[in-house]
């Protein structure tokens, strides 16, 4: 039975779609509580995850009004450092990381003319070391997580050319590991998370032959745990962001249908706080923006119905958003 | 610094905090007190940041950033920076007998040892350690992989007494899949031996073992998988039926490699 039938089952819970935009609706409004303060240095992505979330579900409009747009669209705007670069927040020195988070919440909003984008280039392209690698600020910080924001960023900016991209591919080359899988250097333990951003930087860079697909998509798939959510290494606890991690690097090598895709979507929905909105890491947690996002991402990429919006397993934005920016989808398409 | 000290440690995923001590050492390092010792207060600085919080990536890069530039300033011989490398060592060695999973830590330590010049047979000898620890120590089975892969083909006699460590931990602890991701490892650097009777022999030894673990624990769907790559096409359509039985969230995998 596809994923897809599964969800009309009266066993598989449903999607507290209205209270998952009321909770992000919050989270962007909330400016005077201590975790706001706590997560301040990672603003741009908090935006991200909620913007995105709403727009998958087809609430981007209903959740932010034209005034709350641009509120937030001036918030990301005070985040760019003269180098180019964005911070996380206010006052915080620029990153790759962010830098991409900016990008992202541009096009979302098809607000992409606020871009510098020669500085946008002009920061990415300078991150790039002599072995290909990136580091993510002028501190010297190497992570092949750095190397898929600038690739991604790029891409999305139409400036791949602006870098060295088989350097690049190589260099996540060299970071592959004996079970297929990829680490944050050299030498360093395969991660899900890590795998997305090597998996994704070499689909980007047109590189996916240097995925051994058969030996990573058996690893990904063992991610899956008894009770149907994903771990992101061997014998670790099931979380919910790694529905995303491990699915869309399933779903780029074209194998999600090597785990239980219904079970997972279980374990995704009873991670919701269905009375106040919002999913959390495991069942009974708190919820947070972050896994909200990354729980819904991975129903999208199982085909939930009333994840209206599909999502694109690269770029981890709308396949709407990338159409409308004239960049072809990634993945395979089965699954 | 005080200031910085304080935000550092109570929020180290601040990077911009990290950034502003970091700009500090380097202004310091231009005028007369450049001989002074900087480093430990950066040191001491990123330890208790990292004990509230040990898998923090900015505090972690501080550390290492700190060390570098000891290396890069006093050179690779001094007695301080050996000093300071060794200390470093014990220290990952605690975090890891305390959290031995830590990817972090796991990943400083490489950058340690390799600063230290340690030899790759005491690597070895660490990283066996820590798996007879706990042989569900995936960490420490990558690490392994890693060092042989780094030191060349991995020839017959090496693969014999890693098919043996991978036994050991699969007769102890037959569902943990760490032994196994490792075994599926030696299988395909079996099949890259050279020599064709060297490479018969190991692939029929590790499928006799195999066979005898499905026997022991006939419900574990591992020595199976294991089967799977290594019986002949018969055998290997029945074991991959049984899995799919044993392990159905797996099927569409079993049905594509079968
Ligand atoms: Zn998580």
């Amino acid at each position: 039975m596809s994923a897809a039938k599964e969800f009309e089952l009266p066993s598989m819970p449903t999607l507290c779609v209205d209270e998952h935009c009321a909770f992000v609706a919050r989270a962007s409004e909330s400016a005077d509580t201590l975790e706001h303060a706590l997560t301040e240095h990672l603003r741009l992505s908090g935006i991200y995850w909620g913007v995105c979330a709403v727009y998958t579900l087809g609430r981007l409009d209903r959740t932010f009004d034209r005034a709350k747009k641009e509120e937030i669209l001036s918030y990301v705007d005070s985040c760019r450092n003269e180098n180019g670069s964005y911070g996380g927040g206010v006052g915080h020195d620029g990153h790759v990381l962010y830098t991409l988070s900016a990008v992202q919440i541009y096009a979302l909003f098809d607000e992409l003319s606020r871009i510098d984008v020669e500085a946008v280039v002009g920061f990415l392209s300078s991150m790039q070391l002599s072995n290909g690698s990136f580091q993510g600020d002028h501190w010297g910080e190497i992570d092949t997580r750095f190397t898929y924001c600038a690739l991604s960023a790029l891409r999305l900016l139409g400036r791949l050319d602006a870098v060295d991209v088989d350097k690049a591919c190589a260099y996540i080359n060299s970071c592959k590991n004996f079970d297929g899988g990829f680490g944050a250097e050299p030498g360093g333990e395969s991660h899900a998370g890590q795998v997305f951003t090597c998996v994704g930087a070499l689909a980007i860079g047109g590189r996916l032959d240097y995925v051994d697909g058969d030996l990573l998509g058996w690893w990904l798939a063992e991610r899956q745990v008894k009770v149907g959510g994903l771990n992101g290494r061997p014998e670790k606890l099931p979380d919910v962001c790694y529905s995303w991690w491990v699915l869309s690097s399933l779903s780029v090598l074209g194998k999600t249908h090597w785990i239980d895709r219904a079970a997972l979507a279980r374990f995704i929905l009873k991670c919701q706080d269905e009375k106040s909105g919002g999913i959390s890491d495991r069942p009974d947690d708190e919820p947070d923006v972050y896994h909200t996002f990354f729980g819904i991402a991975g129903l999208a990429l199982m085909g939930h119905p009333a994840v209206v919006e599909p999502i694109d397993p690269v770029f981890a934005l709308p396949k709407s958003v990338l159409r409308r920016m004239g960049i072809e989808l990634s993945g395979t398409g089965k699954g | 610094m005080a200031m910085t000290e304080k935000l550092v440690t109570t929020c180290p995923e601040v990077t911009t905090g990290w950034n502003r001590r970091k700009e500090a050492v380097e202004l310091g390092a231009e005028t007369a007190e450049a001989a002074r010792d900087w480093w430990s207060e950066e040191l001491r600085v990123s330890e208790i940041a990292l004990r509230n919080a040990p898998k923090s990536y900015p505090s972690w890069y501080h550390r290492k950033w700190t060390v570098s530039r000891m290396i890069r300033t006093m050179g690779r011989e001094s007695e301080t920076v050996r000093m300071t490398l060794e200390r470093e060592r014990a220290l990952c060695s605690r975090l890891l007998d305390a959290d031995d999973r830590n990817f972090h830590c796991w990943a400083y330590r490489r950058f340690i040892v390799q600063s230290l010049g340690v030899t790759t047979e005491e690597e070895l000898e660490y990283t066996l350690k820590k798996i007879e620890d706990n042989f569900s120590n995936y960490s420490a089975w990558h690490q392994r992989s890693a060092i042989l892969d780094a030191r060349g083909d991995v020839d017959s006699a090496t693969l014999k007494g890693e098919f043996e460590l991978a036994s050991n931990a699969f007769y102890t602890e037959p569902e943990d899949q760490s032994a196994w991701m490792y075994h599926r490892w030696l299988i395909a650097r079996a099949r890259a031996l050279k020599i064709p009777d060297e490479r018969d022999a190991a692939i029929a030894s590790a499928l006799e073992i195999c066979r005898e673990v499905a026997e022991l624990e006939p419900g574990c769907k591992w020595p199976l998988l294991a089967r799977a790559s290594l019986e002949d096409e018969k055998s290997r359509r029945d074991v991959l039926d049984r899995l799919s039985s044993i392990d159905p969230a797996r099927v569409g995998y079993y049905r594509d490699v079968a």
